[in-house]
């Protein structure tokens, strides 16, 4: 962990340091250890020396594997990503060049362009690096853009990347997409938006790439560079959909126009969670319905939950996200709710009350300088404003269940960009028919 | 799929997943001699710091006698807060010469 973060500054992979077992870092351990290393310590300040000692970059090289044939070269292939902490754990495909190539074919961009550095390794994450780790997930060329925009939204300071990699929770991004490109994709704002879809692939691939870029070129390994405890099954493909804009009520704004982009526009919304909680039953087909859903709904997020103070106070900061269906939206529509009124709402009603348990936490998370406020108002709001709240409609049609996406405490706030579509994507959906089949109708 | 047939079997050349990664800092050099010197201690505020620091001071200052540890609790606590350059500032503006910090930070 300590050699990741040394090579994430731009030092060697290397660092002066003595590693104690972790349960030496618990209440009421044993630190006897620590007068029997100092020597070891007083070494780290003294006499170590890097073993690299000059500026470079240094690139990895390209990996040949063989078998007796391809199914055989394949599993040689994911035994070795996998001793090498190359893998999630699950196959992979092989990212030969020729893969690389065809996915490079849906960014319009040289593959040498660089999105940025991955913490806490610092790997320097180019094109092909991602396009290697689409190829790993199984994407095809016309999720690079959705990907890219994903991967800079997540390497934007708003969202302090570096916490989600190496924190104890169990932080993962939640990527939501607006625009034309969520259908052309085959991206699911509908059944089952959050989890497995043979209707609609691309989130699973799209999340995995991801999560493999997060692993290899950020170096989040778990237990050694992501400390995350219980790390979470969204680590593995994320939560990657689109917002059912077909299914907003007319008068409601979809997420991309909220964060600044024009109508229409292609986008994706990166804010990092911690889970969910599905809230049932709900609808709105009368006010007393609706205000009872609503209650419910926040009663869910009322909860003692530490991850929402590190931004509770911060004017950017989301608490999380609603999702909510279109009949359930429309519900709310048809009695004359906006997006901003179920919002006041929701944040009127999710304030925590005065407790020892959330003192205690306040305490906690000032001390670890996560956030500053010498006067606390209850019962305590989970934003500093309504609008914090982020509403999305996405899931299956009928009113009933809704969910509830928690941030996780570490990150700043979402941060969204424009999906850059490159000038072949006809060609490339015209592929994707061929291969898939026509495209789900609306 | 890229592959090439060789004598008995398949041969599978792929990327490297892992991306470059740059060096463009060198690591301090190192102090000859840490008696006399004055050392700071930078904590993320958890992982029991109260404790681990405090032993860490009490075993180098046996250890070295003419040293000037100053405690963790004198300067900027928490991961965002040491990764600063006003924390940076701070160390340098109290004398340090040396720094002991990752305490699982």
């Amino acid at each position: 962990m300590v050699d990741n973060a040394f090579a994430g500054m731009g030092f060697s992979a290397e660092s002066a340091k003595h590693a104690f077992p972790l349960k030496m870092f618990l209440p009421g351990s044993d630190l006897s250890p620590i007068e029997q290393n100092i020597d070891k310590v007083i070494h780290g300040l003294t006499r170590w020396q890097p073993q690299r000692t000059k500026k470079a970059t240094v690139v990895p090289a390209a990996i040949t594997v063989e078998g007796r044939d391809c199914a055989d070269a394949l599993d040689r292939l994911n035994a070795l990503f996998i001793r090498n902490l190359w893998s999630d754990g699950l196959p992979i495909l092989p990212p030969t060049e020729q893969r690389v190539s065809w996915l490079m074919t849906g960014t319009g961009l040289p593959r040498q362009k660089v999105l940025g550095k991955v913490l806490p390794r610092g790997g320097i994450a180019t094109l092909e690096t991602i396009a290697t780790a689409a190829a790993m997930a199984g994407c095809r060329p016309e999720y690079m853009p959705v990907l890219l925009a994903a991967l800079e939204a997540i390497l934007d300071p708003l969202v302090y990347h570096q916490h989600m990699q190496s924190t104890t929770g169990n932080a993962h991004p939640a990527v939501i997409v607006n625009g034309a490109v969520a259908r052309d994709i085959r991206l699911n704002s509908g059944y089952g938006c959050l989890g497995p879809s043979p209707v609609y692939p691309a989130g699973a691939s799209i999340g995995r790439a991801i999560r493999l870029v997060l692993l290899n070129v950020g170096g989040a390994i778990p237990g050694s560079a992501s400390m995350s405890i219980h790390g979470g099954p969204a680590r593995y493909t994320g939560l990657v959909f689109a917002e059912d804009e077909a299914g907003l009520p007319a008068d409601w704004q979809p997420l991309n126009m909220e964060r600044g982009f024009g109508r229409g526009s292609n986008s994706v919304t990166v804010l990092v969670t911690s889970g969910g909680t599905e809230v049932w039953e709900g609808a709105a087909l009368d006010e007393k319905e609706a205000l009872d859903t609503l209650f419910d709904f926040a009663g869910s997020m009322r909860v003692p939950y530490g991850g929402y103070f590190a931004n509770a106070f911060n004017p950017v900061g989301a608490p999380g996200i609603v999702l909510m269906a279109r009949t359930t939206a429309q519900g709310y529509a048809n009695l004359g709710w906006s997006k901003d009124r179920i919002r006041q709402y929701l944040w009127e009603h999710s304030k925590l009350p005065d407790s020892p348990w959330l003192r205690r936490t306040l305490q906690a998370w000032a001390r670890r300088g996560m956030f500053v406020k010498d006067h606390i108002e209850y019962p305590m709001p989970l934003a500093v404003n309504p609008s914090n709240i982020m509403v999305v409609v996405a899931g299956g049609e009928q009113a009933g269940h809704s969910y509830w996406l928690q941030v996780h405490g570490g990150t700043v706030g979402p941060a969204s960009r424009e999906v850059a579509i490159p000038s072949n994507w006809n060609t490339l959906l015209a592929e994707a028919e061929q291969d898939l089949g026509p495209r789900p109708a609306l | 799929m890229e592959k090439e047939r060789i004598e008995q079997g398949v041969k599978l050349k792929v990327h490297n997943p892992g991306g470059s990664v740059e060096v463009v800092q060198s690591h301090a050099p190192r102090l000859t001699e840490l008696n006399g010197k004055t050392i700071g201690e930078l904590s993320n505020g958890v992982w029991e710091d109260q404790r681990t620091f405090e032993r860490i001071r009490g075993a180098l200052e046996r250890r070295l006698p003419d040293a000037k540890i100053i405690p963790f609790t004198e300067f900027p606590i928490g991961s965002e807060r040491i990764d600063s350059e006003s924390a940076i500032d701070l160390l340098l503006q109290r004398g340090c010469e040396a720094v002991i910090t990752g305490n699982a930070a």
